[in-house]
């Protein structure tokens, strides 16, 4: 074997080895009974529903550590609605995942951060640390997730009525709830959602109804149990057109009735644009630009939001040449030391070569950008060229 | 023989798929996936062609390629009638009608080096000679902005992005004149999204390739299209250039389809027809006019009476008994 297979084959086993410590690390985490004192925690402001904290997330793979989320930071305030935009692999699912603590474990573990999660009665928790029966009764409850994929989110092999009045029976904390309250709410809640007839849908089976209307089986299955918290995780990626608007449709009446914050994960810029209250995008595991959707949309910073802006087809580009972004996303197995974004920036200055660049504000209204070019102790760099 | 000037011209092109039933499989009616499209295409152009899921579109660019079976119409590449000729002689029209699937994931073969799989179809067709296949084979890929390293790699190694790239390679190795590229983007994100779009375009400027570009994304056909043809329900309800469509749709289906879309500016108005329903089933598609199920216009002649697909202005067809 030449010096360089044996090598290889070292390395592996030192990774196996640090995976198998990991697992094993976690398996002992788990097995801890935990008291309160461990997972609450105060919110930083009591106006958030949840504020995530530089969220680690790594999953330990037979190739090296894969850090998916590396110190993201997102808050959510209450009634206000996030969008989270980024490219395939960019840790926003992972980052929705971590939330519900739906991780792939123990591949996948929070390797560090806060979730804060503030109920609205009683006091607020971390959810990265709540023991696993806590954390269920939170879990489709308090916390609810619409996924992408209606076709793969329900159970086949039970009618629609079954899976919704499944979730109130499981989280309401009386049993007086009689079993025909229930399946009355649940035909109201399909009403809710603009199902025309509701009564025939409670008794269907998920094979019976069109795409779109499973999307509002699943979102009517999301507000049964009034969540502070929605999960959208591409609520309308795997929709036609026009049934994309008639659910975004629904989503922003959701919006406007309830007081419910939503999180709407998505690759399209336009579905955020029209959506959300404040964006955040993300790369390669951070947040790299946040903000109000104005400011965002109209002045965005970073340049990789403005990459992403430019590489949409539209009006203004036809004919000419479409932008696009050089070179690829980082190996998430061996990220830089430095800004993530630096080999494909064409307006890199000298010290982007240094740390990763902290969240610089911009202006008044929240908008920050994790980009060199708008620290301004940078020495006035902002505007000179590499 | 001089050159027409049209690359593709389709006729009233049907493809029904029968529905099977019961033990003895006896045919119990028929999806009509396509039933009666025409357009055509000119040299060098690009058509869109726009629809929802289910609509046919895919359809209609493997029909007319022969790919499937067709039930009825004509099909004319180049000058030729392609349905009428026999296995041999379609086999020398292939290589100047490619196609690019959707799925980079699905469509190449994992057992396979990028090489070989460009290479099979070159080597088929005898477009060069074995020795210098490689060679021939490295252009093809130089010209899709691959590498040559990257010759004997496997599929597995490559993003969605370098993949479509590939299929790519593959598809225009052939030296076609008309690429059917189906839903081309539709599995990429927007960053790589572009590169592929761009590519796509180089491509036809330098080898003057005729596309037809069938996806749902309107914004990426408003981009790349010459002309632009919008199906519901298989068949085509409008028909027009780039510009005359997206600033004076005739149809209401096209006047949803183009509000539907999301707009990446906070600040733009949205004046949104909202459908009501969904797609009806082609199997048992409704009487009269296919679309007044979910007509926000819908009169009573609608349900009646299915219009006619008529030429509006030059160049500018659609089927609406209202349309104006």
């Amino acid at each position: 074997m030449s010096e360089a297979e044996l090598n290889r084959g070292q390395k592996l086993r030192d990774i196996k080895r640090f995976n198998a410590k990991k697992y094993k690390e976690l398996e002992q985490r788990l097995r801890h009974r935990s008291s309160p004192s461990e997972w609450e925690a105060v919110m930083k402001d009591s106006e958030n529903v949840l504020e995530i904290d530089g969220l680690k997330v790594h999953f330990y793979t037979d190739i090296g550590t894969v850090k998916a989320v590396d110190g993201a930071s997102i808050s959510i305030p209450r009634g206000k609605s996030v969008g989270i935009v980024g490219e395939s692999g960019c840790g926003k699912t992972v980052t929705s995942l971590s939330i519900m603590r739906l991780l792939q474990e123990p591949q996948g573990q929070i390797a560090g951060g806060a979730i804060r999660f503030n109920p609205g009665s009683g006091p607020a928790v971390d959810l990265s640390k709540l023991p696993q029966e806590k954390m269920e009764r939170i879990r489709g409850g308090d916390i609810t997730m619409i996924f992408q994929e209606p076709m793969t989110t329900l159970n086949p092999v039970l009618t629609i009525g079954k899976q919704l009045d499944e979730a109130v029976k499981f989280h309401s904390q009386k049993n007086s709830n009689g079993s025909r309250r229930i399946a009355a709410r649940s035909v109201e809640m399909l009403k809710a959602v603009g199902i025309a007839n509701a009564e025939g849908v409670y008794r269907m089976h998920p094979h019976e109804l069109s795409g779109g209307m499973r999307q509002r089986v699943v979102i009517a299955m999301a507000l049964m149990c009034d969540p502070k918290l929605i999960i959208a995780d591409e609520p309308t990626t795997a929709l036609d057109v026009t049934i994309q608007a008639q659910i975004l449709d629904l989503l922003r009446s959701i919006k406007s009735k309830t007081d419910a914050s939503i999180m709407l994960i998505t690759h399209d810029l336009g579905v955020v644009s029209e959506m959300a209250d404040i964006v955040l995008v993300m790369y390669a595991g951070r947040v790299v630009e946040q903000g109000p959707v104005r400011e965002i949309f109209h002045n965005p910073c970073h340049p990789y939001t403005i990459g992403l802006m430019l590489s949409r087809p539209g009006v203004k580009s036809s004919g000419k040449r479409l932008y696009s972004i050089p070179g690829n996303v980082p190996n998430p197995v061996e990220l830089p030391d430095y800004c993530f974004f630096r080999s494909r920036c064409d307006s890199s200055i000298r010290s982007c070569a240094g740390a990763y660049p902290p969240m610089a504000r911009i202006d008044a209204s929240g908008h920050c950008a994790a980009c060199y070019r708008h620290v301004n102790d940078a020495g006035g760099a902002s505007h000179g060229k590499k | 023989m001089e050159k027409s000037e049209l690359m593709l011209e389709i006729y009233d092109l049907k493809k029904h798929f029968p529905i099977k039933k019961g033990l003895m499989q006896r045919t119990a009616g028929y999806v009509k996936a396509v039933d009666g499209v025409s357009f055509s295409i000119k040299r060098g152009q690009t058509m869109g062609l726009v629809g929802e899921s289910g609509c046919g579109k895919t359809t209609v660019g493997r029909t007319l390629l022969r790919l499937l079976s067709p039930t009825g119409g004509r099909s004319i590449v180049d000058g030729v009638d392609i349905f009428s000729l026999s296995k041999k002689e379609l086999r020398l029209m292939r290589p100047k009608m490619q196609l690019i699937f959707q799925d980079p994931y699905s469509s190449l073969d994992p057992r396979l080096p990028i090489g070989a799989i460009i290479g099979e179809a070159v080597a088929e067709h005898g477009i060069a000679q074995k020795k210098e296949i490689r060679d021939y084979v490295l252009k093809a890929m130089q010209d899709c902005e691959l590498r040559p390293y990257q010759y004997d790699r496997y599929p597995h190694e490559f993003s969605g992005g370098q993949r479509q790239r590939v299929c790519i390679a593959r598809a225009l190795a052939l030296n076609p004149e008309l690429v059917v590229a189906d839903e081309p983007v539709s599995a990429l994100d927007v960053s790589v999204q572009a590169q592929i779009i761009n590519l796509l375009r180089d491509l036809q400027e330098k080898r003057s390739l005729s596309y037809l570009f069938i996806s749902h994304d309107l914004s990426v056909v408003e981009y790349i299209s010459d002309t632009v043809g919008v199906m519901y329900l298989g068949s085509l309800v409008e028909f027009a250039t780039k510009p005359e469509l997206f600033k004076h749709p005739l149809h209401p289906y096209t006047k949803a389809l183009l509000s539907a879309a999301p707009t990446p500016d906070p600040d733009a108005k949205t004046n949104r027809i909202v459908l009501k329903g969904d797609i009806p089933s082609p199997a048992n598609p409704p009487p009269g006019c296919r679309f007044h199920t979910r007509c926000p216009e819908c009169k009573k002649v609608c349900e009646e009476d299915a219009p006619a697909f008529k030429e509006h202005s030059p160049g500018h067809w659609a089927s609406c008994h209202f349309a104006q």
